[in-house]
């Protein structure tokens, strides 16, 4: 076996290979993670060493996720902290302004730049029939979460809520903190800089809790969602014309389950190894899909993201405070903005959109209905089918965020409303059981009562090392056969 | 209580655990995919025995049916981009009575010339038919869709033509209760109410007289069949008949009626020039020829002949990834081909391959590891029966070459690892238009 060693291949694994990004099930990852823990352990009573070794495994992880995008993740720590600082320095109001503004603008620019500058040639293209060649600019990932931070961090600074860092390393690691650089949450500093200084004492409670959002982010993200998107959503909105209407109604609930696991397991995964740190990051997903109403569902979905846009567009923008027609507005305008943030089309814009109705009508039919819903809100029957309907509203959504395009998010919606029939299902079943379980059990897991979670993993605490051990290589072994079952692929119905 | 150290202790313990089985997964090489899958040493150890290799596997699998060395044989007679005739030297013209039907119309000695595509899902659109078309019909003269059925939930989807439809009630190969004398097409329609089919062709223009062709069966009574608001009453006991019911200048056809069993369809035509007529049924491969009666596809040949039936199938026959024998289908295949060939004595046949197909395997889209064998199996059934051949799956780039296509920008095929897009299906019909090109050049070197 030694003498099959490859030593070039050993040697490239430290390298960075844009097919191959780091993710938390590399094996690479593995040892990054364990020579990291065990330096973090042995350097916990050093807070200097330890942050600075934190930070560059942070920066590490991100160049091996992400190539040399890294040093942008350095130069803007470096230009918001020396701006935060100027902030918080500055006497006069009017410099203190001319500061945030710089360092909102410069974010936003950066921002836009690597996010939208295709969108917009296109846009120019399509308004004015200009040629502009698109500029292929690759996404460093990871932007839109920092960039968020760091706005939201020199707009506290500017408000005097909070005092800016002294220490430019804990500056970095706020920044570049590696469970949550790729996919989130955004963190806010004042939850966050703090803990940075604490001890590294961690209690069984952290351990098992850690371990139980670890484990389940880790089943959500690389069982439940990487199966339904290879074995059905993939290909079915790739070319929706060509299925049922059956099989469109089906890839559209396995999106929202892909969606939902994709994001939340990712936050999970990131929430769980923080907590392993001894940082607790607030739950950024709280089963959403329970929502009974919109307005809910958006205080239980990617919380972070909703907070933040509450907090640092729709309040600055007025809020509620400007009038009613103004309200809507502001909401409208959140939603939309929120819509674009997550991905440079026309589709998320109007995703966003129809998310920002949605909020403005919900509104109006709370206060208009609020005296004859007193009653009714109460009953099994109303909650069922509010729950129905605020999934299908938020699945119709998922269309247009998901679809190649318009027009493909049209087809879908076609096939669905004409072509649904049910004389198809023995052969449907038959043929994409394995990925309806799935489905089933990603929407199920919505409906476990609230507490269930918090019993399990109270239930784990009791466990020693061996029997996490062994319930981390039982779900290793899961994730390993889900990796190489054969694949679902689609059998063409007649329809 | 602090219980760090055993976080660091359980951090160790995974690790170590992982790394041990990593070493006696490598050392013992167990065949077991989930242990493989987790092994976090697979990334720096060399791999030593190639996988199963697609030559080996089809050699040893399918000899009884084509035996290395005809493999070898096809393999160096079949080009990619062209077509061949085993049977013949590639200096001959293939296709040959198509393509001298072709002189005889670029003379205007004839008035048509008719091809019968059918096809799979693959043709599905109207994709690969519509360049042909496109192409035959720049090159050869006419315009007009050719066949359309008189309802199918696909059809909205042509660029070549629109379609809407009510009230028809479809029989098929794949449900047939009453067993009724399905079309090639593979579809027969009756009405009970009142039906109707809206088209528009947009392949001809408003301008051009364009001649709509009702196809049908024995109509069992008088039907009366409404064209473009002009009535008119069809009695016929043929089993087959094509009736010319209107020539008027424009593109759009409504048909109507209240009553009608045996329809199979309408056709565009010009009054000269070459037709293309897409036959896509989704799911089939080719086996349901076999079956049809023969005075029937007799009656088709002598009232409404095809002068090249191209025959694309293959690609159905994979369920599993893991799938690579093929026989059982060779004969029904060769029966189905022969039957065609019986029925149609002045018409060429053309064998169009599959194409590439992928499946994921060790986590990559590969080749499914039975296209060879599948591929062998399709030039063989066209050795056999004195047809031509066009390798489609090689013309594409041969292995590998649906999951590069998948991953091109702009994508050449879907996500399914199956399907050619409409961007890839154009590449493959200029590919075999130039094909067909190729043989009539050579026609017209030779007649000089």
């Amino acid at each position: 076996m030694f003498s099959s060693f490859d030593t070039t291949a050993f040697l490239k694994q430290f390298l960075y290979d844009a097919k191959n990004p780091l993710l938390f099930n590399n094996g690479f990852f593995v040892y990054l993670f364990f020579v990291f823990m065990v330096l973090y352990y042995l350097l916990r009573n050093n807070f200097k060493a330890r942050t600075n070794l934190f930070c560059l495994t942070s920066l590490y992880f991100f160049y091996k996720a992400s190539g040399f995008f890294v040093v942008l993740v350095i130069i803007s720590a470096i230009a918001d902290f020396i701006l935060s600082n100027a902030i918080y320095k500055q006497k006069e109001q009017h410099k203190k302004k001319l500061l945030l503004i710089v360092s909102i603008v410069s974010n936003l620019s950066l921002l836009f730049y690597f996010k939208y500058t295709d969108f917009a040639i296109e846009i120019l293209n399509n308004t004015f029939s200009t040629h502009l060649n698109p500029l292929n600019i690759l996404l460093p990932v990871g932007i839109s979460f920092y960039t968020f931070e760091n706005i939201s961090y020199t707009v506290d600074v500017y408000k005097g809520e909070f005092v800016p860092v002294k220490k430019f390393n804990e500056y970095l690691l706020f920044l570049s903190f590696f469970p949550k650089l790729v996919m989130g949450p955004i963190v806010r500093a004042r939850d966050f800089v703090p803990q940075i200084s604490q001890p590294f004492n961690i209690t069984k409670e952290d351990f098992s809790e850690g371990f139980f959002l670890i484990i389940t982010g880790l089943f959500k993200k690389l069982i439940i969602s990487d199966y339904i998107t290879l074995n059905l959503v993939n290909y079915i909105f790739d070319a929706p014309e060509k299925y049922s209407g059956l099989e469109n109604l089906f890839a559209v609930y396995g999106y929202a389950v892909v969606i939902y696991c994709d994001f939340s397991g990712y936050s999970s995964i990131a929430i769980g190894i923080a907590r392993w740190l001894g940082f607790k990051i607030p739950p950024n997903f709280i089963s959403p899909y329970q929502s009974l109403d919109i307005t809910e569902f958006w205080r239980r979905w990617h919380i972070s993201l909703s907070s933040w846009l509450r907090d640092y567009l729709y309040i600055p923008l007025g809020g509620n405070k400007l009038g009613k027609i103004r309200q809507y507005f502001n909401l409208f305008a959140t939603m939309l903005l929120g819509g674009l943030w997550h991905g440079a089309s026309l589709n998320f814009i109007f995703w966003g959109a129809l998310h920002g109705i949605a909020l403005a009508i919900h509104k109006l039919w709370g206060e208009a209905t609020k005296n004859i819903m007193a009653k009714w809100s109460k009953s099994g029957l109303y909650k069922f089918f509010a729950i129905v309907i605020t999934f299908h509203f938020v699945c119709f959504c998922w269309i247009f965020f998901k679809a190649k395009n318009f027009k493909s998010a049209g087809e879908i919606i076609s096939q669905i409303q004409h072509h649904l029939v049910f004389n198809i299902w023995n052969q449907f079943w038959g043929n994409y059981h394995s990925v309806l379980i799935m489905i089933f059990l990603g929407i199920g897991l919505h409906f476990l009562p609230e507490n269930y979670s918090n019993k399990i993993s109270f239930k784990f605490q009791k466990l020693g090392i061996i029997g996490f051990s062994a319930i981390f290589l039982l779900f290793a072994l899961a994730y390993g056969f889900f990796k190489s079952s054969e694949q679902v692929m689609p059998i063409y119905l007649q329809f | 209580m602090d219980y760090t150290k055993n976080l660091i202790r359980f951090v160790i313990l995974i690790t170590a655990l992982l790394f041990i089985i990593s070493i006696v997964d490598n050392v013992y090489k167990f065949n077991w995919k989930p242990l493989n899958n987790i092994n976090i040493l697979s990334d720096i150890i060399k791999k030593e025995t190639p996988k199963k290799t697609i030559a080996t596997s089809a050699d040893s699998i399918q000899v009884a049916i084509v035996d290395t060395a005809t493999r070898r044989v096809f393999k160096e007679f079949s080009l990619p981009n062209r077509l061949t005739e085993y049977q013949t030297d590639a200096t001959n013209v293939a296709i040959k009575k198509f393509i001298d039907k072709l002189i005889e119309l670029k003379k205007g000695k004839r008035k048509k010339v008719r091809i019968a595509y059918l096809g799979d899902s693959m043709i599905e659109e109207d994709f690969i038919t519509q360049t042909l078309r496109k192409l035959m019909q720049q090159e050869f003269g006419g315009y007009g869709i050719g066949y359309l059925p008189l309802s199918s939930v696909l059809a909205g989807e042509r660029s070549t033509a629109n379609i809407s439809s009510s009230n028809w009630v479809e029989s098929n190969f794949k449900t047939n209760p009453n067993k009724v004398q399905l079309f090639i097409s593979g579809r027969c329609f009756n009405a009970t109410t009142n039906a109707f089919t809206d088209i528009k062709d947009k392949t001809a223009l408003p301008t051009n007289s364009l001649e709509k062709y009702l196809l049908f069966g024995a109509t069992n009574k008088e039907i009366n069949i409404s064209i473009n608001g002009i009535n008119h009453s069809i009695n016929s006991n043929n089993i087959f008949n094509a009736t010319l019911l209107d020539r008027s200048v424009g593109s759009t056809l409504k048909l109507e009626t209240s009553s009608a069993d045996n329809l199979f369809g309408v056709s565009l035509e010009a009054p000269q020039g070459v037709i293309v007529d897409n036959f896509s049924f989704r799911g089939i491969s080719g086996n349901e020829f076999s079956k049809m009666d023969s005075s029937f596809l007799a009656s088709i040949s002598k009232n409404h002949s095809y002068d090249l039936i191209v025959m694309e199938y293959g690609v159905n026959l994979f369920v599993k990834p893991t799938d690579d024998n093929f026989n059982w289908f060779y004969k029904p295949f060769t029966r189905a081909i022969n039957k065609i060939k019986a029925s149609f004595p002045n018409s060429n046949i053309l064998i169009v391959s599959s194409a590439d197909r992928a499946y994921k395997y060790d986590d990559v889209y590969q080749t499914a590891v039975g296209m060879p064998n599948l591929i062998a199996l399709q030039q063989k059934a066209a050795y056999e029966t004195g047809s031509a051949f066009y390798n489609t799956f090689e013309s594409m780039g041969g292995n590998g070459s649906i999951a590069r296509w998948v991953d091109m920008l702009p994508a050449l095929a879907y996500k399914d690892y199956m399907h050619p897009n409409s961007r890839g299906s154009e590449i493959i019909g200029k590919s075999i238009f130039d094909a067909i090109m190729f043989e009539y050049k050579k026609a017209i070197q030779k007649n000089k």
